[in-house]
């Protein structure tokens, strides 16, 4: 066998392994994502490959079939569990900058309001995309997305409510953030079942995201602009 | 005869198939505080606030049927020990990240409960006994699902991880909720209301994206059918409610018809959400119901009444009544009013019911519907108060909350 055809030969065999891993982080599987990424490290397979072609191929696929309902919600949590003990293995051989190549959001949802499941898949796909995600959690107060911008200094900040009656502390929270020096240049994202395109426009949110497949690309739209990412790739 | 005794025969006769209009019914509770000026913590633990602010608001929009209803996916968890949350201004909710079972050896707080000492349970009951006085009617009888129940005792994502992982646990957290905690609980409820002959079990939690139609199929609806098997010694069917998704289905069909199976014994038949009849059309949920020999309700999405335009809600409504009131066996049902909806909405939608759900239905429909001009609640409430022949106690009373 010739140099070149050993070197092809290792491409294919390593996309095997790649494929293989990203089709069981679309299955959940936690245990073969742990064998497969430890049989990619040990095939010489760079881990900032391992995560963008193996990991978060895998997630952008789920993300499409949960965008088209051929998968559900249960099957994006089995994925995300499987994608962050992954991680986990993976992490020590990668800098911060693969682990947030296109940002650091800060994510939360509203004080009073203590729906997480919305809120979770948005942080999944964030993630899945290339975001490092800081979740606030729920029932967050004003003050805390406030000291979060300020102690974080996010490049996006994901606000989320599910019922009417907490809409109006999301515009509380987007002026506080607005009116701190360290949230003047932040990206807003706002989302969630009562928020609509014009309530955003209305409290100054810089964009909107109906469902998590919406919130995602609004995110991407907002670096492709220029807006957001820069900072990430000079940490 | 009360009040309520015309719109009740509405009820039954459409529902029989017999309609002389298309009656229209309503899920509240927030929106009736709201209006009502009345604190959550009181509204939502204070029989006689919950009692009569729903049946003065349904009064007020000219629903034709009060549907009584409180945080009913709270009531059996808190019972049993798991922590809510009480937001200033709606109604409580399970703190998902503290729930009660964190561990496989947890099931032990799973006891047989007494519903007459347990939690907001007396609330409950004695909500049923006012309602009954005040109506002349029969309250529906409501319990929390054994899948909802879990997903807030174990928490949702524990219970995924449970179904995925441990199946077994799984089913005998399912069998344990169904044996020791919600049979005993519709007992108490059948012997405070014995002329309930079904109980409505509100399941939201097993709907689609929140499971995928396996889960649904092998760890929804066998409890659905565990509880009913159960409740039927003492004389009571069960019927699931609360379940959505069609429209993330390639073939909604399936859903539906395991719908129809487990809400069989209601007389309400096949219910069709919003936004899932809006997505795919009524006509497939009226073609469900007659298929299945049910009649069928359907409910108006809660964001289109809270951000209207009027002018949408009214095309909701006609378009609804339009594929659903043919033939008979169908009513509009306003699904869980948010609180700070404009009354004006809720008015015009109302009026738009009784324009078009007039039988014989006029397919055409041509007829515009206007916003009717009605005094304030505050306005209503001073009537009531001079004129009040059902004995309301109004101890809840503050100033109401004048919504525009």
């Amino acid at each position: 066998m010739s140099i070149a055809e050993v070197k092809i030969k290792k491409i294919a065999d390593n996309e095997i392994i790649l494929q293989q891993l990203a089709s069981n982080v679309i299955s959940g599987n936690q245990s073969r994502v742990k064998k497969e990424i430890n049989h990619a490290l040990h095939a010489g397979i760079p881990a900032c490959t391992i995560l963008n072609e193996g990991m978060i191929r895998g997630m952008t696929v789920l993300g499409r079939m949960f965008r088209d309902n051929e998968v559900y919600v249960p099957q994006v949590i089995m994925a995300a569990q499987a994608m962050e003990t992954g991680l986990k293995i993976l992490k020590p051989f990668l800098s911060e900058f693969h682990l947030s190549y296109r940002g650091k959001v800060v994510i939360g949802t509203i004080q009073y309001d203590i729906h997480d499941l919305g809120k979770n898949i948005v942080g999944i796909f964030l993630e899945s995309s290339g975001f490092k995600v800081l979740d606030l959690g729920v029932d967050v107060p004003t003050e805390s997305f406030v000291r979060a911008v300020e102690k974080e200094r996010p490049d996006l900040l994901a606000i989320c409510a599910m019922m009417t009656t907490t809409l109006p502390y999301m515009q509380e929270v987007v002026e506080a953030v607005r009116s701190s020096p360290a949230g003047k240049g932040v990206k807003i994202l706002v989302g969630g079942l009562p928020v609509t395109p014009r309530f955003a426009r209305t409290i100054g949110a810089d964009a909107y995201g109906v469902d998590a497949d919406s919130g995602v690309k609004q995110a991407l739209k907002l670096i492709k602009k220029g807006h957001i990412g820069k900072k990430a790739q000079v940490r | 005869m009360t009040r309520w005794s015309e719109g009740y025969t509405k009820f039954c006769l459409a529902l029989s198939g017999e309609p002389v209009g298309v009656p229209v019914a309503a899920q509240l509770q927030d929106h009736a505080m709201c209006l009502a000026g009345c604190p959550a913590d009181i509204f939502f633990s204070d029989p006689e606030a919950l009692t009569e602010i729903v049946l003065l608001v349904t009064e007020y929009y000219g629903f034709d049927l009060p549907y009584l209803i409180w945080d009913v996916y709270n009531i059996e968890a808190e019972a049993l020990g798991q922590r809510l949350k009480h937001p200033p201004f709606t109604m409580p909710d399970i703190d998902q990240t503290d729930p009660l079972i964190k561990y496989e050896k947890d099931l032990d707080k799973i006891k047989l409960i007494d519903p007459k000492n347990s939690g907001r349970m007396p609330m409950v009951l004695e909500s049923y006994r006012l309602y009954e006085k005040y109506t002349g009617l029969v309250p529906t009888l409501q319990v929390c699902g054994p899948f909802s129940l879990a997903c807030g005792i174990r928490s949702y994502i524990g219970m995924i991880n449970d179904i995925e992982k441990r199946p077994k646990f799984a089913h005998e957290l399912l069998k344990r909720l169904c044996d020791d905690v919600l049979l005993p609980w519709i007992r108490v409820q059948h012997e405070t209301v014995p002329q309930a002959r079904f109980i409505v079990v509100a399941d939201a939690w097993g709907s689609l994206p929140n499971v995928d139609l396996r889960i649904f199929e092998e760890f929804v609806i066998p409890y659905i059918e565990r509880l009913d098997d159960g409740a039927q010694q003492f004389g009571i069917r069960v019927s699931g409610a609360g379940y959505w998704g069609e429209s993330c289905l390639q073939q909604p069909l399936k859903l539906l018809e395991a719908k129809a199976q487990i809400s069989r014994y209601s007389p309400l038949g096949l219910t069709g959400l919003d936004p899932d009849v809006d997505i795919l059309g009524p006509e497939i949920f009226k073609d469900a119901a007659v298929k299945y020999d049910l009649p069928l309700v359907l409910g108006i999405d809660a964001l289109l009444l809270n951000n209207g335009p009027v002018k949408a809600i009214i095309e909701r409504v006609k378009r609804y009544i339009k594929a659903g009131a043919p033939g008979g066996r169908f009513a509009i049902l306003f699904n869980n009013i948010p609180a700070h909806t404009s009354p004006r909405h809720i008015h015009t939608a109302v009026e738009a019911v009784r324009v078009y759900g007039k039988y014989p239905v006029d397919t055409d429909l041509k007829i515009k519907v206007k916003t009717p001009s009605r005094e304030n609640f505050q306005k209503f409430i001073e009537r009531k108060q001079s004129d009040n022949p059902e004995g309301y106690t109004f101890s809840w009373y503050q100033a109401p909350t004048v919504l525009k």
